[in-house]
């Protein structure tokens, strides 16, 4: 396993892919800095800046878990670990950790990127603890979308079919993101009247449950610093990790590999 | 005899098509064995197999007295060496970057042996130029090179010479027999290319169909395919051995290349209709 590893993160290491996803969140970082810096006619707290940027994760890291781990096979080199005797238990085991290390590096230098810049500009209305809190969830988030990446591609095994099943899926969650948020975010009083489209009793739960459920979910409720349910949050990126990893292991074991 | 794999009434099976059906093959260690079929016999189905990228839908083989369904069956894979259908090489690293990557995936501790393998297979100056600018050629030999790496007994190779050159053919075929003389590695080599197969295989396997249709050694070739005269490499000067035939009165046909005889013996083994 630590000989598949350590094979596995010299590629990452050589693959141009991470590197520009990492070049485009740190991009995006900047530019959401200077936007909320210039275009906004009223005082932007920090606590909206630090993670806005991981609105954009989602989308990068669907292209570079796609390309990574699809390129082991279209490249074919996924052989060479099978013919070399490794346990192909260990080989799913092997790109997972390297594309939760991708994904915790490119959350850590944007977050890093973002804080760095954005505190001497921005009111800083939250606690160092706070922000650990909430980097914290991040980290979860990450490690749960990259899981389901992961699994994707390794079921997929095929570089471009990854990428394309990986960014709809990340489209989708965004989108999903989007309704729920719209939904949750309704106040019971409009202008002093009761709102129409404020739902409540079990509707408002299973809107809730599916903003948590969903990683995009999460990332909104970590770019605006504001969470609905920590311990449901753990609870269900666990969830996905096991299930990415379960599943996908079993997939790959008996995968026909071309 | 030894052999290094053997297979019995191996079966592939895919949603509507058999890819091998009740295959059995031998192949004897120390053999050149080269495996003999047309596009979609099944060739490179029994060698994902036997390298464990599929599983046999039924049947069984046995790599070197090792069952196919016993769990030791992953660690004595350790002894094959195999490049399938295309070189598996990361395109965006240089041949001792791939190399290095090899000897972790098979955990070798030190990297010692690669600038010999790399001048083996006559790589060794290729520097920091990354595998994507290679020719097919380049890639074709880095994927032998990695395939030996760890030092295996068996080699497997896939339609080794697909996109080589003239020189790069006469290059690899060079290589194998010299891995097979000096270092006594077992090779199965799959090919198309029946002259050049019949210039190095000591064994050979014909497929069609997924089945097996007949094995056979060089010798037994040379005895079926007596009736044909065939003109050595090793005879430098032509013209002497015909001065000399003419001599004794012996009538001949010259047939150029002893491969004809085996084609032709492929193509009566496994019918001509479907080749043309």
């Amino acid at each position: 396993m630590r000989r598949l590893l350590g094979a596995d993160l010299q590629r990452m290491y050589h693959n141009k892919k991470i590197w520009i996803a990492l070049f485009s969140m740190l991009l995006v970082a900047g530019m959401f800095v200077v936007m909320q810096y210039t275009a906004m006619d009223y005082e932007v707290p920090l606590s909206r800046v630090i993670f806005l940027p991981m609105t954009f994760y989602g989308l990068a890291a669907a292209a570079f878990i796609g390309f990574y781990v699809g390129e082991d096979f279209s490249e074919g080199t996924v052989r060479n670990k099978i013919i070399a005797g490794s346990r192909r238990s260990d080989i799913y085991m092997s790109h997972m950790i390297c594309v939760w290390t991708a994904g915790l590096l490119l959350f850590a230098l944007t977050t890093f990127l973002t804080v760095s810049v954005s505190l001497p500009l921005f009111e800083s209305d939250v606690a160092g603890a706070e922000v650990a809190m909430y980097f914290g969830l991040g980290c979860l988030t990450v490690l749960a979308m990259g899981s389901v990446f992961c699994m994707i591609s390794m079921g997929i095994g095929n570089r471009s079919v990854a990428v394309t099943v990986c960014m709809g899926l990340a489209f989708v969650m965004l989108f999903l993101c989007l309704h729920t948020n719209q939904i949750i975010a309704q106040q019971p009083l409009k202008n002093g009247v009761l709102n129409p489209h404020y739902v409540d009793g079990w509707k408002r739960m299973f809107y809730e449950w599916l903003h948590d459920v969903n990683p995009m979910g999460q990332i909104a409720q970590l770019s605006e610093m504001k969470y609905l349910n920590p311990l449901r949050w753990i609870v269900l990126d666990v969830i996905w990790m096991f299930v990415s990893l379960g599943a996908g292991s079993i997939v790959f074991v008996k995968k026909d590999i071309r | 005899m030894e052999y290094v794999l053997t297979t019995e009434a191996l079966c592939k099976q895919y949603k509507k098509s058999k890819a091998l059906d009740e295959l059995c093959m031998h192949i004897p260690k120390g053999a050149i064995y080269g495996f003999v079929g047309k596009n979609g016999a099944g060739k490179t189905t029994l060698i994902r197999m036997i390298c464990g990228l599929s599983k046999p839908t039924a049947g069984s083989y046995t790599l070197y007295e090792t069952d196919s369904e016993a769990k030791e069956i992953v660690t004595v894979r350790k002894n094959i060496g195999a490049v399938v259908e295309t070189p598996a090489l990361s395109l965006d690293m240089t041949a001792e970057e791939n190399m290095r990557q090899q000897y972790r995936i098979l955990g070798l501790s030190s990297f010692d042996g690669i600038k010999e393998l790399l001048a083996l297979v006559g790589l060794e100056n290729t520097g920091k130029k990354k595998v994507k600018a290679f020719s097919l050629g380049m890639k074709q030999r880095l994927g032998i090179a990695m395939a030996l790496a760890g030092e295996p007994d068996f080699l497997v190779l896939d339609e080794p010479t697909n996109g080589l050159d003239p020189q790069g053919i006469i290059e690899l075929r060079e290589l194998i027999l010299k891995l097979n003389h000096e270092k006594g590695i077992t090779f199965l080599i799959s090919s198309h290319i029946l002259d050049e197969l019949s210039r190095i295989a000591t064994h050979y396997g014909i497929i069609n169909h997924g089945k097996m249709i007949k094995e056979f050694s060089a010798q037994e070739l040379e005895k079926e395919c007596g009736k044909y005269i065939n003109i050595r490499a090793e005879i430098s000067d032509a013209d002497a051995l015909t001065r000399a035939l003419d001599d004794l009165g012996i009538r001949y046909e010259i047939i150029s290349e002893k491969e004809k005889s085996l084609e032709n013996y492929f193509i009566s083994l496994v019918g001509g209709e479907d080749n043309a």
